[in-house]
């Protein structure tokens, strides 16, 4: 206690004062001591507030910008390397969100591209479409294909439209550069299956445009072949077009070219061309046939009925 | 002099207060030192002093930092500054904890009477989330610098003993 009295000489120990005790210490019994000095520095402070918005102190402002460039410069000097760490450390941790939220959109733009690239070409279809359309029958009929259907047995396309939309009955179907595709064999009510040319029961007649020449086309594992008359001079690359005697086809609808001859095994086992009567060629479509399955859209031609009971394979 | 040293003590606060808010780049507030520097001089009962450096301090700040009437950090300061004087009265005996606490209120309070003020003399709305970010901001800046300087700082006996 007497070293405490030699430290603290003015003041004397006692126990921590309770603050609902009756006799609390001297500092506390006078609260509001510093009370006018804080209500006049108060009054002064608005005081000088109004006195800024109403006349303003610029020149004390102007004083201070004088003062405090230096300050400033120098504390610019230490933050600005703390900042720039600071950002790399934020910009890091915040890397990897930002990362996913890339990949998100990313995908999202890959989707979108994805999107107008099909836009794009669907746009390119329908141009080309179109401009058939103008060139073969302005009245044709756009159709969009839901299968193709490529097997053995049979090859067909089914087509959104049917009897309702206005499709018919043996109505021919042309695709990309009018190349023939087939014609509706059977029509459903918001449906058409389409036989393609490639199906093996179709025989259609044709004829090469250079030499007029007559024959049949028919088709083997999906290839076209053409069988003409052995004396008919041909030669590869001349246009293939249905024959103006088929009476299931237009007349100048393009098919294909004349390819290689066909050889022994790809010539189908009829009687004339097995006595020598005939011989066969390939027939290179327009459009190759392994694209056949990408068409979107094809283009039925209108007014072309038919005789009643008539067939491809009655063909001609 | 002892009045001297203090007005300058003051003034170099106010300065440094005002230029750290200008060059403070590490996002939102800056920490308030001054605002400290005037409730730990509360805290150890020279409320006086306190008064004195809040309002100096006060002026010089306003005149550095731009965008803001002259006189209001004063204002602010010196309300805050009289804090630690009604904080004793009402609460207390001292230790660390009711630094602490003197700080967040003071921080708080300061920064209500701030905005309340400014809303009142300018046009537009101040009050809104950018606000409370701030006022947060500044809360956890104030506390942050207080608490680690609270123990190195004397202790105050005062109330331990009487006269």
């Amino acid at each position: 206690m007497a070293k405490r009295v030699e430290k603290y000489p003015e003041i004397v120990y006692r126990k921590h004062p309770n603050p609902l005790s009756p006799h609390p210490s001297p500092w506390v019994r006078q609260p509001g001591r510093h009370l006018p000095l804080f209500l006049l520095l108060v009054c002064l402070s608005c005081g000088i507030i109004a006195v800024d918005v109403r006349f303003g102190f610029s020149w004390v402002s102007q004083l201070s910008e004088v003062a405090a460039s230096p300050v400033i410069f120098a504390l610019d000097l230490i933050f600005k390397p703390v900042s720039n760490s600071a950002s790399f450390f934020r910009e890091t941790l915040s890397a990897r969100t930002e990362n996913e939220a890339l990949k998100t959109q990313v995908e999202k733009l890959e989707y979108e591209v994805g999107q107008y690239q099909s836009a794009y070409h669907e746009n390119i279809r329908l141009r080309n479409l179109l401009d058939l359309k103008a060139q073969v029958a302005p009245q044709a009929m756009a159709a969009e294909v839901l299968r193709y259907e490529d097997s053995a047995a049979s090859r067909v396309m089914l087509l959104k439209g049917g009897v309702e939309d206005g499709f018919r009955k043996g109505q021919p179907v042309l695709g990309e550069s009018g190349q023939l595709l087939g014609r509706i064999a059977q029509i459903h009510r918001n449906t058409s299956v389409v036989r393609l040319i490639t199906d093996p029961s179709c025989r259609i007649g044709v004829t090469v445009e250079r030499t007029r020449a007559q024959g049949i086309l028919h088709s083997r594992d999906g290839r076209l072949y053409i069988r003409l008359d052995r004396t008919e001079l041909v030669a590869t690359g001349d246009r293939v077009l249905t024959s103006h005697l088929s009476n299931l086809y237009p007349k100048d609808l393009a098919i294909g070219a004349i390819g290689e001859r066909a050889g022994p095994t790809a010539s189908d086992p009829m009687v004339a061309v097995e006595l020598g009567l005939m011989t066969g060629y390939r027939v290179e479509p327009v459009v190759p046939t392994e694209r056949w399955k990408e068409y979107q859209e094809v283009l039925c031609l209108p007014n072309f009925t038919p005789p009643t009971g008539e067939s491809d394979a009655a063909e001609p | 002099m002892r009045l001297l040293k203090l007005l300058t003590v003051a003034l170099a606060l106010g300065l440094f207060q005002g230029s750290l808010e200008i060059s403070w780049s590490l996002g939102g507030v800056a920490p308030d030192i001054l605002l400290l520097w005037v409730i730990w001089l509360g805290m150890k009962r020279q409320t006086g002093d306190a008064l004195l450096v809040a309002f100096v301090g006060g002026l010089v700040l306003d005149s550095v930092a731009p965008f803001q009437p002259i006189g209001l950090s004063s204002l602010c300061k010196v309300v805050v500054a009289y804090l630690p004087e009604w904080a004793h009265y009402i609460l207390l005996p001292e230790n660390r904890a009711t630094g602490w606490l003197v700080v967040g209120i003071g921080s708080l309070l300061q920064q209500i009477l701030f905005l309340t003020t400014v809303q009142t003399l300018q046009p537009g709305t101040v009050w809104g989330r950018t606000a409370l970010v701030e006022t947060g901001l500044l809360l956890a800046l104030n506390l942050l610098v207080w608490i680690p300087t609270s123990f190195f700082l004397s202790s105050v006996k005062e109330s331990e003993f009487s006269v």
